[in-house]
């Protein structure tokens, strides 16, 4: 297994800036910088920060939009030494200032169009920590030795907390260049790659397009957001990107449009955040005809679980592959057992893109992170039940707190939505359980019917109760014309929660 | 030149209802008074080239401002026509 212990993750820049200086780094609209140029800048933005008291391991929040401005501030952070704490700048005040108090950053940087709602929210915060706006007008020499090493941390990212508080997972160093390296590895990003990136940087997926198109020397096309789909489309076609990183919401939503586009020139497309629906898969390679499609699994702890090769998703559609390159992966069966292929349990993962815990909060940390009885090394157990085939194939079950019993049976909501998603006039899907004393627990389908279907709720169930087993059957069905989703383009099953309670959302 | 904000408005109005106290007119602005999500610009765009004739989206550079109003949509879809009408 290869060791990335000792490698500051702004290496990843420096070295590139140095031995390529004039390959592209960014592209945003008409805004073009080179990896020299983005270097300088963050050299330049770094040196402030210190000036500005900034010393290794102090937190700096980043709360800003997709842009050329965020990738300086992130690079400036890493070389300054500080810790870095993304968040996505739609986050409402009252949740922001909770992380500012929990995280106590001394900077919080942002961007003109944010800076107003991170002022009013640095506000209602008990701590008080410096708010500027990201500068990228100036510039200074590389530095000759960086700060932070290997076991220092890079950043906090916090969970979205759709269920609970939010949790700042601490990734050190070692652990973004390890989860960088190995997925630009089996994605196999070179320099001639232009990656087009409308996934928010604030959501690791995102963030990591900066570190390993820094590391391999590619172009990043910035979208600000996915607001507008047919922007973004045609955004892909005119510059010519090969690597398209989506989440399902996103690829649900540029299917209408195929064929309207010269999309040759994608070579990979990339899914995670959610399972990809199997007529989705199906309709995504229509779409983008020359691309491989790798689907993938993680959670911000380890940045990413499995992948599965391209040439696999003909044969086992539904499987999220295997363990990433450096990293390997296991099941826990209900009896403690540990299997490696033909059994059902928690995920396990080994490998150093395992983080350093959660931020101030020791029990959640010792409910996730445990010696390996074999090796006395640290493991990350994931909390989701995973189905590995006789052959170690993953299939994504559940968040193991999500499965219930449902008339004695164990159901997974998420196996409920997969079946549902073949229905021909679904276009997006989600299944909540709410407690039911005669069964244990009742499913509610909330669906996004495909445009100009006449979809109705009664016909939903009626087509569920000739194919699914009488447990598996939703109760209820809530037709709407978009389901909500949140910063991250995932479902906002919270929303949708209050939405069965008839709560305002 | 043709405005198109016929067809525009009979678009809006098939999505959706437009919010009270909006009155659709060449100002309106799709995100900020009619609360337009990525869903809602996709389903304006399907319906306009249903009910424009010949209108289809190309691979011609698209700018988010032209597509901010109602007067910026409508001259999009004219330079557009234009545009097919050349080419054809």
């Amino acid at each position: 297994m290869n060791s990335f212990s000792g490698r500051s993750l702004a290496s990843f820049l420096l070295d590139t800036a140095v031995s390529h200086p004039l390959l592209p780094a960014l592209e945003y609209g008409s805004e073009k910088l080179s990896f020299g140029a983005l270097a300088s800048r963050a050299a330049g933005v770094s040196e402030t920060l210190r000036t500005q008291g900034l010393t290794l391991g102090d937190r700096v929040f980043l709360v800003a939009g997709n842009s050329i401005e965020y990738c300086v501030a992130f690079w400036a952070c890493q070389l300054a030494g500080g810790v870095l704490v993304p968040v996505h700048p739609d986050t409402q005040a009252d949740k922001l200032a909770w992380m500012i108090d929990d995280a106590a950053p001394v900077l919080i940087l942002t961007d003109a169009r944010s800076a107003s709602h991170v002022r009013s929210a640095a506000a209602l915060a008990q701590h008080r920590p410096l708010v500027n706006e990201i500068r990228t007008d100036l510039a200074a020499p590389l530095p000759n030795k960086l700060l932070a090493s290997g076991e220092d941390l890079a950043a906090i990212i916090y969970t979205s907390g759709s269920t609970s508080t939010p949790k700042g997972v601490m990734l050190s160093h070692k652990n973004m260049v390890a989860a960088a390296t190995s997925v630009s590895t089996y994605l196999q990003y070179d320099p001639s790659d232009r990656i087009y990136c409308a996934v928010p940087f604030s959501f690791d997926y995102g963030l990591h397009q900066i570190t390993m198109t820094a590391r391999v020397g590619a172009t990043l096309i910035i979208a600000r957001d996915f607001s507008q789909p047919i922007m973004n489309l045609n955004a892909i076609a005119i510059s010519k990107a090969t690597v398209v990183p989506l989440v399902p919401s996103m690829a649900a939503l540029l299917l209408p449009f195929k064929g309207r586009f010269d999309l040759g020139a994608v070579r990979v497309i990339t899914n995670t955040a959610a399972a990809l629906a199997p007529r989705l898969i199906d309709d995504l390679g229509a779409f983008f005809p020359e691309a491989r499609i790798f689907s993938m699994y993680g959670l911000t702890e380890c940045h990413r679980c499995t992948y599965l090769e391209p040439d696999q998703l003909a044969i086992r559609k539904m499987s999220v592959g295997k363990a990433i390159p450096f990293t390997s992966m296991w099941v826990i069966d209900e009896a403690g057992k540990r299997h490696d292929r033909g059994a059902t349990g928690e995920l396990v993962i080994r490998g150093e893109t395992v983080m350093q815990g959660y931020w101030k909060n020791p029990e959640a940390t010792a409910a996730r992170l445990k010696k390996d009885s074999e090796t006395g090394e640290i493991v990350l157990h994931t909390g989701d039940q995973v189905r590995l085939d006789d052959e170690g194939y993953a299939y994504f079950i559940g968040r193991q707190d999500d499965i219930l019993k449902i008339r004695g049976i164990k159901v997974a909501p998420v196996s409920v939505e997969h079946k549902l998603s073949f229905h021909p006039d679904i276009a997006q899907v989600a299944v909540l359980a709410s407690p039911c004393s005669i069964a244990g627990a009742r499913l509610t389908a909330f669906v996004e019917p495909k445009r100009a279907s006449c979809l109705t709720a009664e016909a939903v169930l009626k087509w569920c109760q000739t194919r699914f087993e009488i447990h598996e059957r939703p109760s209820d069905c809530v037709v709407m014309t978009a389901l909500p989703k949140n910063q991250n383009g995932k479902i906002d099953r919270l929303v949708l929660a209050k939405t069965k309670l008839g709560e305002p959302a | 030149m043709k405005n198109y904000h016929a067809e525009i408005f009979e678009a809006i109005e098939e999505i959706g209802d437009v919010p009270a106290g909006v009155t659709l007119n060449g100002d309106t602005r799709f995100e900020e008074d009619l609360a337009f999500d990525s869903g809602s610009f996709i389903e304006l765009f399907l319906i306009i080239e249903e009910s424009v004739p010949g209108f289809t989206l190309g691979a011609a550079r698209l700018a988010p401002e032209d597509f901010t109003t109602v007067n910026l949509l409508g001259q999009f879809i004219a330079r557009r026509m234009a545009e097919l009408t050349e080419s054809a």
